[in-house]
């Protein structure tokens, strides 16, 4: 895990950590709200965040771990407001919505994903929808971000245990989708 | 270690942990060997599926979405107010003949308070004026000038015969 000291408050300091960062909070916070104009909306407060922790913070920091703290809290506090569940819900998984949906995940695909088919994908998606918040955020990290589990569980205020035990419920069900392929 | 590993264990030894007995028992077991094989390669299509964007129109609540617990809610305010309407309907319904039966006690026993306040058969002893005229004859037999006093008192029509013969019979 990479450490930026931004002790001090230097725009190109704040540069470096946008341009290193950005698309990394972006793809977070997609995997974590599932619509890319509020994954766009919630880095861009994030980054708003990182501005203003930069201009009163003096230490220096691992502003990587922060960054991703900051992330994961926006995108829940986004997952809880109220107005926002209610413009989600109608919108639940209708027929069309999963034509399209299908025709968007064909879009570019990896050789892993070409492996896949498409219907798989949209089952893993929307498995993934379905695991309680805190299954996501265990799994994205550890698996998608790549972090250690005992960074996920400092990051996530969680025992080591606890995250394992996340992880593996996540991985479990997750499985399930690729395995009524096979 | 004879049998086979469990998920979990799997899982575990997959994130590069647990015992060395059960990496033995990995090493030397084929069906393990093929479960972990297929663990591993589910998490790298995992990784790969999600590490793409999202699907545009993929809602965040699929478990119990909102416009499902407002279906809920509507269900169970319909079921109360089925269940007071079916209440009410059926108290209706099963009220009317103890309303008949005690309305036909209440009807008589007013009978039988008016029957027994205004009958007349045992109090037929009780003398009650006839006539107001009575009056005026009590006065003027009081006064002395009682016209059906005998013996002129049969020439004189207004004079009562039953009265006139009492005095008649009652005088000494």
């Amino acid at each position: 895990m990479s450490q930026v000291n931004a002790g001090s408050l230097e725009p190109a300091c704040y540069e470096d950590l946008y341009r290193g960062h950005y698309p990394r909070v972006v793809r977070l916070c997609g995997l974590l709200l599932a619509d890319p104009h509020e994954a766009e909306d919630v880095a861009q407060e994030v980054f708003v965040k990182l501005l203003q922790a930069l201009q009163t913070e003096t230490r220096a920091m691992a502003w990587e771990p922060w960054l991703t703290r900051v992330t994961v809290n926006a995108c829940r506090d986004r997952r809880r407001s109220g107005w926002w569940k209610r413009w989600r819900a109608p919108r639940h998984t209708s027929e069309a919505d999963v034509s399209s949906n299908l025709e968007h995940l064909s879009a570019g695909p990896t050789p892993e994903e070409e492996a896949l088919s498409r219907e798989v994908c949209w089952r893993i998606w929307q498995i993934f929808r379905g695991l309680p918040a805190r299954q996501q955020e265990v799994f994205a990290l550890r698996y998608l971000e790549g972090w250690s589990t005992d960074a996920v569980a400092e990051t996530l205020g969680l025992s080591v245990g606890s995250v394992k035990q996340h992880l593996f419920r996540a991985v479990h069900r997750l499985r399930a989708a690729i395995g009524e392929e096979a | 270690m004879s049998r086979c590993l469990g998920d979990r264990t799997l899982w575990r030894l997959s994130e590069e942990e647990g015992s060395r007995e059960e990496r033995a028992h990995v090493t030397s077991c084929l069906v393990c060997a093929a479960r972990l094989r297929r663990l591993e390669q589910d998490l790298r299509h995992l990784r790969s599926a999600l590490a793409g964007p999202p699907p545009p129109q993929l809602a965040l609540v699929p478990a119990r979405p909102v416009h499902l617990r407002w279906a809920t809610a509507a269900a169970t305010l319909a079921a109360i107010v089925v269940l007071a309407w079916f209440g009410g309907w059926w108290q209706r319904a099963s009220s009317p003949p103890q309303m008949d039966t005690r309305q036909e006690s209440i009807w008589l026993l007013i009978d039988g308070v008016s029957t027994d306040l205004f009958s007349t058969v045992e109090i037929g002893f009780t003398v009650t004026p006839d006539r107001l005229s009575d009056l005026d004859d009590l006065q003027a037999a009081l006064a002395g000038e009682w016209r059906c006093e005998a013996p002129t008192a049969f020439a004189n029509v207004d004079c009562d015969e039953d009265d006139t013969w009492a005095l008649l019979l009652a005088e000494p």
